[in-house]
């Protein structure tokens, strides 16, 4: 439990104001009214989800929007990856394909498994997951 | 065996490599990603179910739908052609007026051009742990607001058009109790996307 007590701390530091005001939405939502109330090993699975889900995920909805923007044109007139662009919050522009290449050099997903394979708890964190889909509100 | 020490090195070392992403997926970037992920999702979708997708609004050679709430005919977006001839048009972010007069914005709703009627609506919600009932309730007030009556898509139509249900599409996980829900008012969630 002294782990999951200070990696949970570790990481809820690091995150931004920004973003520990997401999380602290997302837990009221749940019925939770903040991270400490959490048992320390579900603490640390919950901000673990968290970063996955802000960070880790968005490598493979790039991939999933590219393998449709070729199912769609070849179907279609010719709809090209680098045509793809989006506003941020900002009003900035972002290609697409910019993003998807910088992804390709960070590669997420890989940090993210190697990690669960090097504190080895790649099963607790499925178990975490599968948990949650039953009895979410007992935690 | 690793040590709690090396384990907490380890987490150090990961929080020092999602830094360099941080960029990447600040000023809602990933939120905006997630969207587009649910739009093409719904896109191939639709293409798959015999419906020639054609692309509209293309500026500069660019498709740039909307990123937030605006007129649906002033970003770019897709349109789908049935062999019958009809089309549909499949808006991201599109504004409309609801039943009451209030103007809303699902995140994705599909239109018929001609008769401009809204056929169906699916939200993407971007959050991690479980989802909260009070996004299902939002839902079902969308669902009421931009007409989509339960009989529109009673057990045989959506077994001739599935595509036409309306969704939540999630990266979190749905809470069990959600599933009365989703019964009573006859709407898929798809989770952890």
């Amino acid at each position: 439990m002294e782990f999951f007590k200070e990696a949970s701390s570790l990481i809820y530091h690091w995150l931004t104001e920004e973003e520990r005001v997401q999380l602290l939405t997302e837990l009221h939502d749940e019925d939770i009214r903040n991270i400490e109330e959490l048992r320390p090993d579900m603490r640390f699975f919950r901000l673990f989800h968290f970063i996955q889900v802000k960070y880790i995920k968005v490598e493979e909805w790039v991939n999933s929007i590219f393998r449709n923007l070729e199912s769609i044109s070849s179907k279609s007139s010719n709809f090209f990856a680098e045509d793809l662009v989006f506003k941020d919050a900002n009003d900035k522009n972002v290609s697409l394909l910019d993003l998807q290449e910088r992804l390709t050099d960070i590669r997420p997903q890989s940090i993210f498994r190697n990690l669960l394979e090097q504190v080895e708890l790649q099963e607790q964190f499925k178990l975490y997951l599968d948990h949650l889909k039953k009895r979410w509100h007992e935690w | 065996m690793v040590t709690k020490t090396q384990r907490l090195q380890f987490v150090n070392n990961f929080l020092s490599a999602m830094h360099m992403l941080r960029p990447l997926v600040a000023s809602s970037r990933n939120e905006r990603v997630f969207e587009l992920f649910c739009y093409f999702r719904k896109v191939d979708e639709l293409t798959k179910r015999g419906k020639t997708p054609l692309l509209q609004n293309i500026r500069n050679h660019r498709f740039v739908p909307h990123s937030k709430p605006g007129n649906p005919l002033s970003a770019s977006y897709i349109s789908f052609q049935e062999a019958k001839g009809e089309t549909f048009d499949l808006f991201l972010n599109a504004k409309f007026q609801g039943r009451s007069g209030a103007e809303h914005s699902p995140d994705i709703v599909l239109r018929e051009t001609r008769s401009e009627k809204i056929l169906s609506i699916y939200e993407c919600k971007n959050h991690s742990g479980t989802l909260g009932l009070n996004y299902y309730r939002e839902f079902v007030g969308y669902l009421e607001e931009m007409r989509i009556p339960k009989r529109r898509h009673n057990l045989t139509f959506r077994n001739l058009y599935p595509e036409l249900r309306p969704c939540i599409y999630t990266s979190a996980i749905a809470s069990p109790s959600s599933n009365q829900m989703r019964n009573q008012y006859d709407f898929d969630v798809i989770e952890q996307l």
